[in-house]
């Protein structure tokens, strides 16, 4: 999808108003859009390369945003809470709305935004082909290895996940398809939208997500009978002991975690722990270097 | 022969009169027990599923017949396509293009229960729609009496108006 249709697709939730002043910016603006920032009392704007761009409209006020929420939601705020308390709503094409505002609370705990002063809109427009340089060598035979991604936040980890699992659930290049269950917590791997991923992730990934990666993981594992399982950002311990039972069944897992390199990952007890059980085999480390991206495959003993 | 047959038309026509009557009566239990059955699937699909409000709209307009399948069908297409309407716009809209054969009383309740709907978290509107529903049940309840008490009158005073008309006129 060019990246114009994409911002014209993803501002179809602003008010009218609103959504003909976006779509009446530049071509040339439009092409390089990446965000919708609406501020109360502001006028939209468009991110686009570096800066943001004012769009000519009238301030945006409360409604506004309100408005934008029951459009993201189908008028159906009850399906979106658990977003909404994580601060952000995956929207059909698997843009994502992210809001800010002030938080109610009860007994302690965030339940949901009583005042939103702004809305962020990430234009999705997802990247395929980015795996074909690193597929190749996670495999060993006819079997692929357990492998970690490795980057600092930013640097396309999930990117690059997404791709890996679209590859291996679709085969090709004298390879066979692969089961592959992908544990979505945030949604951010395959945009899920009413049970439809929005991202391609291949024909043979089963997606679980509005839980817990640990639940993910295990629920997958045991109702899927999958051959790969896939996770975004290992972070917890509760995650990491889910993919240490995933590896013991004979499942090769990907998984992505932030870090600078291996010896940042030792330093951490619980990567520490799945490198020490030996959870992986391969380490793939993202750099971006100058604008390009450039990816290091090692083996891990 | 023209006197009888103006008779018979003067007692035919005020017959019908009071079975519109009657059949207004019987109209509106029917709508409200449509828009109650219409509601109640809703609320069980809420406090199971939590499916969003389009589906919910769709599949309460599958169980329901007539006026109020047409009411929930309306909200299930304009949820489906917001554009840039409200759910109370959309919800307001299909009341009036239904024309559910309604009191004051229920239309301001379902205009109440459009304030709630989809704007707040899954047991909120639960509880909105089941405090809808008992007074929907209240109503059905009234409208039910009132067919029962008033049925048999408006059916009998059509015909007794039509007779007086006739002795009175010829």
């Amino acid at each position: 999808m060019e990246r114009k249709t994409a911002v014209c697709e993803a501002a179809q939730v602003l008010p009218q108003e609103l959504y003909r002043a976006v779509c009446a910016l530049s071509s040339a603006q439009l092409e390089q859009g990446e965000e919708l920032r609406l501020r109360r009392g502001r006028p939209p704007a468009l991110v686009a390369a570096g800066r943001e761009w004012d769009t000519d409209c009238r301030g945006v006020v409360e409604e506004d945003l309100l408005q934008v929420v029951e459009q993201a939601s189908q008028a159906s705020a009850h399906t979106v809470v658990d977003q909404l308390r994580q601060g952000f709503v995956t929207l059909r094409g698997g843009h994502r709305i992210g809001l800010c505002g002030t938080m109610a609370r009860r007994q302690g705990e965030g339940t949901t935004l009583r005042h939103l002063g702004s809305i962020a809109i990430r234009v999705a427009c997802p990247v395929e082909g980015v795996a074909e340089g690193v597929v190749g060598q996670l495999w060993s035979g006819t079997c692929i290895h357990s492998t970690l991604l490795l980057a600092p936040p930013g640097a396309g980890k999930t990117t690059l996940l997404r791709d890996l699992v679209r590859t291996l659930s679709e085969g090709g290049g004298g390879r066979r398809p692969l089961r592959v269950g992908l544990a979505d917590e945030r949604g951010e791997v395959a945009a899920m939208w009413q049970g439809a991923p929005q991202f391609s992730v291949g024909c043979h990934t089963d997606v679980m997500d509005g839980c817990s990666k640990a639940e993910g993981l295990s629920m997958l594992l045991r109702g899927m009978n999958p051959q790969v399982l896939a996770v975004d950002e290992i972070t917890h311990p509760s995650d990491a002991a889910a993919l240490e039972e995933a590896a013991g069944c004979g499942v090769a897992l990907l998984a992505t975690a932030h870090g600078s390199g291996r010896e940042d990952l030792e330093r951490r007890p619980v990567y520490r722990r799945l490198l020490e059980g030996g959870v992986f085999r391969r380490l793939v480390t993202l750099r971006c270097q100058e604008g390009v991206r450039r990816y290091q495959v090692e083996g891990l003993a | 022969m023209m006197r009888l047959m103006g008779a018979l038309l003067l007692t035919a026509g005020s017959s019908a009169l009071g079975w519109a009557a009657v059949r207004h009566l019987e109209d509106r239990v029917q709508d409200v027990e449509g828009v109650m059955a219409g509601l109640a699937l809703m609320e069980r699909e809420l406090g199971w599923r939590m499916s969003p409000l389009p589906e919910l709209f769709g599949q309460a307009a599958q169980a329901t017949r007539g006026r109020p399948a047409e009411f929930f069908s309306l909200c299930a297409q304009g949820t489906a396509h917001l554009e840039g309407r409200t759910l109370r716009s959309i919800w307001g809209q299909a009341l009036e293009i239904a024309q559910l054969r309604l009191e004051e009383e229920e239309r301001g309740c379902l205009e109440q229960l459009g304030t709630v709907l989809g704007r707040y978290d899954g047991e909120s509107q639960r509880q909105a729609l089941a405090h809808a529903l008992e007074r929907m049940e209240g109503c059905r309840n009234q409208a039910r009496e009132e067919r029962k008490r008033l049925g048999k009158v408006y059916a009998m005073l059509g015909v007794a108006a039509g007779l007086f008309l006739v002795i009175f006129l010829l």
